[in-house]
């Protein structure tokens, strides 16, 4: 159980009930970075903001939502799908990282094209191969659809269906998708054993891994260039293109672990189809540049080498990422 | 200028406006016989006036711009009086699109309107251009209308989400190149290089910003164009591209900023009565 409500009941003359929830943060986590002070959870307000989530009216064509790309089952990712299809099925040149634990991140996206959180939904929605929409007439067109303006009334003080409004529930939303208790976890807080195998992959990721995939998120945060080769027909320059700098060329997001095993194809193009595909890079097809994290340039030798043996425990470790409570938990689901 | 309708829009990021009265080292400035200052931003180009559409002389790097829009949020106004007080208007209130635009669609707003403002003899503005971090960090609460307002006047990106704190945009021409369309945004490109400037400009010596409940004091702020790409840095339009929207040319005229803006003259104008 994640969420606890308080009992903290806001009642005024126009009858807008709403109760706080308070964000239980796992103790083995970070800290919270999204500024609860300033979009205090509510039930209301999460309850609008999952139904925003999985509305098709957020597209150009009514028919792609958040949750069309955001699957809850593969940890709201685009399973299968090396770039996300949006409206009209046009291909975007990203995968789709999955939207877990966004309260605790710096930045969003791959390159970090935004550090807050209630900024990225425009992302989407505005570009022509995702959601082909403006927010101004996402709104208007939420304003004469059945039923929101009793649920924006129902979320927000001043009961307003506006931009401001519409991205704050579905930061509320996203911030309580906490996936925080896989089999891992469970081995953190002394609830369950790793097998033997487990351990050893554990062992080895915290010496070979864990530089980058820090932390209970598997991440540091940082943007770091892990020496994929470039795929010269899309030449995503990462991080770069929201920074300009070229010293951050082909840089991108260290992305969380979690989940990992249902969360294929993987990398920012989704070239690698599986978790041995991504050890095999790692251990032969590491690829030097100007760029490259001083990490994975050691006297010479590039990449992580890394023994069959060695990758079939780190396959086992990484498994006991996978949150079977946070896929299944219906406050995220479609309904 | 284009026109001298002056339309102000004051998009204020709460319905509730605090005037809150701060001093640097005596504790509170008691907000007695407040009164109403105007800001006007005149735009010029090295010294002429800008024209939105029309050829300006070739600048020091040799590169002869047209202007066809030219938009900028300025931001967390500092009042300062002749001891060096220091009245800051409220945050929520304190963000501003200034615009001039091609696109007659879009009204052009050159002045700001402060209300509120504890009487004293003011001799100096600080302000900010842009959107500060402690603002961005904020996200969308609170900030609904001026989102909606900056995105009415192009002043936000999608694939960078966040505000664009300057649009500046046209054509050129230099010794090799032919009316070539270019593009100056400048915005955040991360935590570390926010590109958000503050500048403090004095009125000229000798005058002040006179405020109490008989003035409505209007202050001319003149803005330099051309000076975002000459100032201190020398930044070529051509160099890098025709199109600045990040690094290091972002930066290079994110330090020219500051040095665009001056008080030129302030009228002290009776309440009821105004003068340009
Ligand atoms: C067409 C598929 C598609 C749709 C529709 C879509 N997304 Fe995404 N989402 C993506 C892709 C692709 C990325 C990675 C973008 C990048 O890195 O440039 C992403 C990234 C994200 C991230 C950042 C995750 C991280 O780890 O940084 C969040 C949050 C997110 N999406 C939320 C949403 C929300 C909310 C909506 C609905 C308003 C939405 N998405 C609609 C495909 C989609
Ligand atoms: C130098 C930092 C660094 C180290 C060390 C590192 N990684 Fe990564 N890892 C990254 C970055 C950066 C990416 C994303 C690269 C991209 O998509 O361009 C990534 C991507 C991945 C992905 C794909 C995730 C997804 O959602 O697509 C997996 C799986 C992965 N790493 C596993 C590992 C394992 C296992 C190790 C240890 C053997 C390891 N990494 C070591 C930086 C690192």
């Amino acid at each position: 159980m994640i969420l606890t409500l308080i009992g903290c009941q806001n009642n005024d003359d126009d009858g807008y009930t709403n109760v706080l929830v308070e964000l239980e943060v796992p103790a083995h986590f970070p800290e919270v970075t999204y500024n609860l002070t300033n979009n205090p959870l509510t039930k209301n307000g999460i309850e609008l903001g999952r139904k925003l989530f999985y509305e098709g009216a957020v597209s150009s064509t009514g028919t792609v939502s958040c949750g069309t790309c955001h699957e809850q089952k593969y940890a709201f990712t685009h399973h299968g799908h090396t770039f996300s299809h949006g409206v009209n099925d046009l291909e975007g040149t990203r995968n789709t990282p999955p939207v877990q634990n966004m309260a605790f991140l710096e930045n969003f996206a791959w390159d970090g094209a935004t550090g807050h959180l209630d900024l990225f939904p425009i992302i989407p929605i505005t570009t022509e191969v995702e959601m082909n929409e403006t927010l101004e007439s996402v709104i208007e067109k939420l304003k004469n659809k059945a039923g929101y303006k009793a649920l924006f009334a129902d979320a927000f003080d001043d009961g307003e269906v506006n931009s401001e409004n519409f991205l704050l529930a579905l930061s509320q939303f996203m911030v309580t998708m906490v996936s925080a208790d896989a089999k891992y976890d469970k081995y953190i807080r002394n609830e369950e054993q790793l097998t033997e195998d487990e351990q050893q992959g554990l062992a080895i990721f915290e010496q070979k891994c864990a530089s980058c995939h820090a932390t209970a998120l598997f991440s540091d945060g940082s943007f770091r260039n892990n020496g994929l080769q470039p795929n010269p027909k899309l030449n995503d320059l990462g991080r770069s293109k929201v920074t300009g700098f070229e010293a951050d060329n082909y840089k991108f997001k260290v992305p969380s672990l979690r989940n990992i095993a249902v969360t294929a194809p993987y990398m920012h193009d989704g070239r690698f189809g599986s978790l041995e595909a991504v050890l095999a890079f790692y251990n032969s097809g590491v690829v030097d540049s100007n760029t490259l994290d001083p990490l994975l340039h050691n006297n010479g030798s590039l990449g992580i080498p890394t023994t069959e043996q060695e990758r079939t425990v780190l396959i086992a470790f990484l498994n006991t990422l996978t949150d079977n409570t946070f896929l299944e938990d219906d406050r995220f689901s479609e309904k | 200028m284009k026109t001298n309708i002056l339309k102000s829009i004051l998009v204020s990021f709460s319905l509730i406006a605090l005037a809150s009265c701060s001093s640097d080292d005596d504790g509170e400035m008691d907000n007695v016989n407040p009164g109403m200052v105007t800001i006007e931003f005149d735009s010029n180009f090295a010294g002429n006036e800008l024209t939105i559409g029309n050829a300006n002389t070739a600048n020091t790097n040799g590169e002869a711009l047209t202007v066809t829009r030219f938009n900028y949020i300025v931001s967390n106004i500092v009042l300062i009086d002749e001891d060096g007080m220091e009245y800051t208007y409220p945050k929520e209130n304190s963000y501003f699109i200034i615009s001039e635009d091609s696109n007659d669609a879009l009204a052009d707003n050159t002045s700001i309107v402060l209300n509120d403002v504890p009487a004293g003899k003011y001799t100096a503005i600080k302000f900010g251009v842009g959107v500060d971090k402690e603002k961005y960090d904020q996200g969308l609460s609170g900030a609904g209308d001026f989102w909606d307002a900056a995105q009415e006047y192009d002043m936000t990106w999608s694939w960078a989400a966040g505000y664009k704190y300057i649009n500046f945009e046209g054509t050129y021409t230099s010794a090799t190149i032919t009316d070539e369309a270019y593009k100056v945004h400048l915005g955040r490109a991360s935590d570390e290089v926010t590109n958000y400037t503050e500048t403090t400009i004095n009125v000229p010596s000798g005058s002040a910003i006179i405020v109490n409940e008989d003035m409505a004091p209007e202050v001319h702020v003149t803005t330099d164009a051309s000076a975002l790409l000459t100032a201190s840095e020398a930044v070529s339009l051509e160099a890098y591209g025709n199109a600045i929207m990040g690094g290091e040319g972002a930066v290079k005229v994110a330090t020219n900023v500051p040095l665009v803006f001056a008080v030129d003259h302030v009228h002290n104008n009776e309440a009821g009565n105004s003068s340009h």
